[in-house]
């Protein structure tokens, strides 16, 4: 294996290149040709973030080692900061409980401190994702683990401490999880619970792959052929759940499912589920009654892309990128494969992968995941994708050979388009790793959003927000009665000319759970007027509020509109 | 910048003194037979090292293996001593495969400089230019394909992405349109005339039109991509997957034995080499093949698979049953094994085994109606009648085997004493098969016709 050639990076005009021993490599980005400042900086290890994502891979090429690599941002204490979890994989072969998954602990600063044992939820399964939520509307954020094989979800007991209560409330799910979210689809007021899978596979049934010059190598999903159903689990509203995949539908279509997000994609007032299936139709799982689900991916012409063209889903993005009331989606993919872009139109999608600029920009990379948050805070949402490879490639980008830069665009408001930050990735040298989930949330508190990244067998990033010229900001924690998050709520913010529409969500990127408080950027505007809609349809209204501050806004406190 | 990555770029071949180095790899990482080939053309090229033909066949060794950084610069040195259009078209296939579109761009606009009647270098330089968000300029190279091939499928779709990223829905349907009437049934046409379907709000005809999922094939005749295309070389697996599905077992082991001998380790391949043999009439063969890369590796369930098929192929159905037994003690969850186990069991006449494997399966898996079916007459076979009532019910709710599941459910509602509740659902089922009219007649206390007297 060789490096990418350095001079082929050198003409992507990303990075400054200078000739070392026999040839040239990279030395540094160069913040002259981008224009302007990094708008991140890595700090894990300085902000006591100490983690390192271990796959177990030794000899073989066992296919779970390239999917894990989960994370969490969550307020575990309801102190108003943002605590970390990272989901440790471990050994397959053999199969040896590893150190376990681990808590961080925030000191509303951004300063982690490690929490022995997790605090309980160490949970020493072959891990992959997180998901977060109040499932027990105790007023505090409980965790749900994705597994290689049983899930596991976890009480917060208060206290910084969890309580493993995964065989009472019956979601061990066995099947290979990978992306959960958490959700209320009848919309009793409990979170119901929805969980991809991605496909069957079992040590015994692995299989070899070769990449032709270079030998073994991971297989790709088609080479199981054993794609899986999704779970969902209805919260019984005793803080345990049912399985009711099979009346909701689920068990009607299959696939690699690796990402999720919920939203109420049709705008009929139930909430929906999009799944990114690796290698399959993707999944657009439309509520046509209570808890009663039909795949409708391909008649809303969002299963494949633009051309028809059925891609390796990873990750999902979503947000209203073109402020039009409902949420729009992207799929990340594959390298050669384009990222599809689809703008929600209620009855379908359509693909605006390429005039939003970034169909050629990414699809040399591996995209796992992503998130639209506007990182600049001036009232555009930006792009952050987090990329590693799956497979070994003649050429790579350093020691590494499935690791790649990350990517950072800016939302310009130009229409619905997005360009490139240089340097690349946002940060001063160019780092590269293989990326699987990009968490989002504000972990210093200062207005500026922050990015967690876990690394396949790599050490974490922490992305601190350091983007120049950053506006104002508002932080909007939307509660229940008991102060739990309101998932699935969507709150209307106005300022100068601008509504915005976000909702209240954990759920996207990849193997990720972020924050559930919603960001805004503000740009300009010192206030903005804040409407929420709960979740069961009531409008509240919040008036006016002002701007860089963290706003709670419990029901009930406001004005019914 | 720009500047200075040139300079690198031009400089990274140059070697101490200003003489040209070639662009290698750490062979000793290769495969040997690849490795043999480059070596093999480095040394041509030493002999001639300012031929350009020398440089772009090291080129294109590289290309085909994927090694793009070291296809780049060996074309760029062939260009600097022939200027051809075909040379600029190879740099910008391997810059575009890099992820370096601009750049792409640039060499396929060179290309097109030189030969402006190669309809395939428009419509990738189109295709470059749509990536890179300049869609008038795509729009440009996509009709200049056209006009050198008006049959190039990938102008014609090239033209319609465009429209499709402006919002110009009709204007892409009509385009599609036209484009049909030159390639009737073109699965990419048909794909983006469903996008343009939806673009144009035409959700009914969107949704109406039934397009394929396969790859969506070549967009035209390629001659400048003929040389790369018999450089590349599939790995022996998939020579061998390939081969299987053509029935050509005797091409399965012609290239599985060398490499079973080469990868003692790999269980795929001895099922390949196995599968080959039973496929040419060795049985024998074939299960001494499987028996001697269990020993290697007991807990393969790839190899049980095939250990499975040569008993049933056999009808040995004992040893097939023990071997699917073997492989769900390793993997309770593959679905296959407890499908063909069920199966088995049937075909033995082992009903509540058989019934009890295939619910194993519809615990996750409710696309088989047929599957279900048989579940739900084994029940009412084995008069598990609330069993069957429950699977009936269920496929009702599926919408599935309506009839049939009517009927079925009927009789278990009748054998269960709920004969009022099953006439209900009899006279309400919008379908019924002969079972299920009979049972209807019978419960309504009407005769059935013929026997009447």
């Amino acid at each position: 294996m060789v490096e990418l050639r350095a001079a082929l990076l050198c003409a992507s005009s990303v990075v400054a290149c200078a000739p070392a021993g026999d040839g040239a490599r990279v030395l540094e980005e160069s913040n002259e040709a981008a224009g302007e400042a990094s708008w991140f900086e890595e700090r894990a290890v300085q902000r006591g973030l100490v983690f390192q994502h271990d796959s177990g891979h030794e000899t073989r090429f066992l296919y779970p080692e390239i999917i894990g690599g989960g994370g969490a941002l969550f307020d575990l204490e309801g102190d108003g900061d943002l605590d970390a979890y990272l989901v440790q994989s471990g050994s397959i072969v053999p199969r040896e409980e590893g150190p376990g998954n681990r808590l961080f602990v925030n000191d509303g600063k951004g300063r982690f401190t490690d929490v022995v044992g997790a605090g309980g939820a160490s949970d020493k399964g072959y891990g992959m994702g997180a998901a977060v939520g109040d499932f027990d509307g105790d007023g505090d954020v409980d965790l749900y683990v994705t597994n290689l094989a049983e899930n596991a979800l976890f009480e917060n007991a208060g206290g910084g401490r969890f309580e493993d209560v995964t065989q009472e409330s019956g979601t061990g799910e066995k099947l290979w999880s990978t992306s959960a979210a958490f959700f209320d689809p009848d919309r009793d007021g409990d979170l119901d619970l929805f969980v991809v899978n991605y496909l069957f596979w079992s040590v015994g049934g692995e299989r070899v792959c070769y990449v032709q010059a270079l030998g073994e190598t991971y297989c790709g999903p088609r080479a199981y052929d054993h794609p899986s159903p999704d779970t969902l689990y209805r919260n019984r509203g005793d803080a345990t759940f049912e399985n009711v995949s099979a009346a909701a539908g689920l068990l009607r279509t299959f696939g690699n499912g690796l990402g999720v997000a919920c939203s109420d994609f049709d705008m009929d007032g139930r909430p929906d589920v999009f799944v990114a299936n690796d290698g399959n139709l993707d999944q657009l799982w439309i509520q046509k009654e209570e808890l009663v689900f039909e795949d409708r991916a391909v008649a809303f012409g969002c299963g494949a892309d633009m051309d028809g063209r059925i891609k390796a889903g990873m990750g999902v993005g979503i947000c209203d990128l073109d402020d039009d009331g409902d949420e729009d989606l992207m799929v990340v993919n594959l390298d050669d494969e384009p990222d599809s872009l689809f703008l929600n139109r209620r009855t379908h999608f359509v693909d605006r992968t390429a005039a939003a600029g970034i169909k050629g920009a990414t699809r040399s990379f591996t995209r796992f995941g992503v998130g639209f948050c506007d990182l600049d805070n001036d009232g555009v949402v930006d792009l952050y994708l987090a990329n590693g490879r799956v497979a070994l490639r003649a050429e790579s980008w350093g020691d590494d050979p499935l690791a790649e830069p990350n990517l950072l665009f800016r939302g310009t408001g130009e229409g619905l388009f997005f360009e490139e930050v240089l340097p690349r990735g946002g940060t001063r040298e160019l780092l590269i790793a293989t990326s699987r989930a990009a968490v989002f949330g504000d972990v210093e508190g200062d207005g500026g959003l922050d990015i967690l990244v876990v690394n396949k067998d790599g050490p974490a990033h922490l992305f601190l927000n350091r983007s120049p010229r950053r506006g104002a900001w508002m932080r909007l924690r939307a509660v229940d009665g008991v102060g739990a998050d309101a998932i699935g709520a969507v709150l209307t913010v106005r300022f100068g000319d601008r509504t915005l529409t976000r909702a209240v969500r954990s759920a996207y990127s990849y193997l990720a759970a972020s924050d559930l408080a919603v960001h805004i950027g503000l740009g300009a505007a010192r206030e903005a007027e804040v409407v929420v809609r709960w979740p069961d349809g009531l409008n509240e209204s919040f008036g006016v509020l002002s701007a860089n501050r963290d706003w709670n806004l419990r029901r009930g406190t406001g004005e019914p509109r | 910048m720009f500047a200075v990555c040139l300079w690198l770029l031009l400089g990274a071949c140059a070697g101490e003194g200003g003489e040209k180095s070639i662009p290698s790899v750490d062979l000793a990482a290769l495969e040997p037979a690849l490795a043999r080939r480059i070596e093999l053309a480095v040394a041509e090229l030493r002999g001639d090292p300012d031929g350009a033909e020398s440089w772009k066949r090291l080129g294109l060794l590289y290309e085909s293996n994927d090694y793009l950084g070291l296809a780049a610069e060996c074309y760029r040195e062939a260009i600097e001593r022939r200027s051809a259009p075909e040379l600029w078209y190879r740099l910008g296939i391997a810059l575009s495969s890099a992820g370096l579109r601009e750049q792409a761009a640039e060499a396929m606009a060179r290309c097109v400089e030189l030969e402006d009647g190669y309809a395939p270098a428009h419509w990738r330089l189109g295709s470059y230019r749509f990536d890179l968000n300049e869609f008038e300029a795509a729009e440009h190279s996509f009709r200049k394909a056209l006009e050198a091939d008006p049959k190039h499928l990938g102008g014609w779709s090239g033209l319609a992405r465009v429209q499709l990223q402006r919002g110009e829905g009709e204007e892409a349907v009509e385009t599609l349109e036209s484009a049909l009437k030159v390639k009737p049934g073109a699965p990419l046409v048909r794909k983006l005339l469903r996008s343009a379907y939806f673009e144009a709000g035409r959700l009914a005809e969107a949704r109406a039109l039934h397009v394929p999922w396969e790859r969506i094939g070549s967009m035209g005749g390629d001659p400048w991509q003929r040389e790369i295309r018999s450089l590349r070389r599939k790995t022996p697996m998939e020579l061998a997957l390939e081969r299987l599905l053509t029935r050509d077992y005797q091409g399965v082991v012609d290239v599985m034995e060398p490499f079973v001998r080469e990868n003692p380790r790999d269980p795929n391949a001895y099922a390949y080499l196995a599968s080959g043999y039973n496929g040419l009439g060795r049985g024998g063969l074939a299960r001494q093949t499987i028996a001697t890369a269990l020993e290697k590796d007991a807990d393969s369930i790839v190899l049980l698979r095939v250990l499975a098929a040569l008993h049933r192929g056999a009808n040995e159905l004992p040893q097939a049953l023990e071997v699917l037994t073997r492989i769900l003690e390793i993997d309770g969850l593959d679905l296959d094994a407890w499908r063909q186990k069920g199966d088995l069991e049937a075909r033995a006449g082992r009903d509540a085994d058989a019934l009890e494997s295939w619910q194993r399966i519809v615990r996750f898996d409710e696309r088989d109606d047929e599957l279900l079916l048989r579940i739900a007459r084994t029940q009412l076979r084995l008069e598990r009648w609330t069993d069957a009532q429950g699977t009936f019910e269920r496929l009702i709710r599926l919408g599935a085997q309506r009839a049939s599941a009517c009927t079925g459910l009927a009789e278990a509602l009748v054998a269960l004493g709920r004969a009022d509740e099953a006439r209900r659902i009899l006279e309400r089922a919008p379908e019924l098969d002969p079972g299920g009219e009979a049972l209807r007649r019978r419960l309504a206390g009407e005769t059935e016709p013929g026997r009447d007297g």
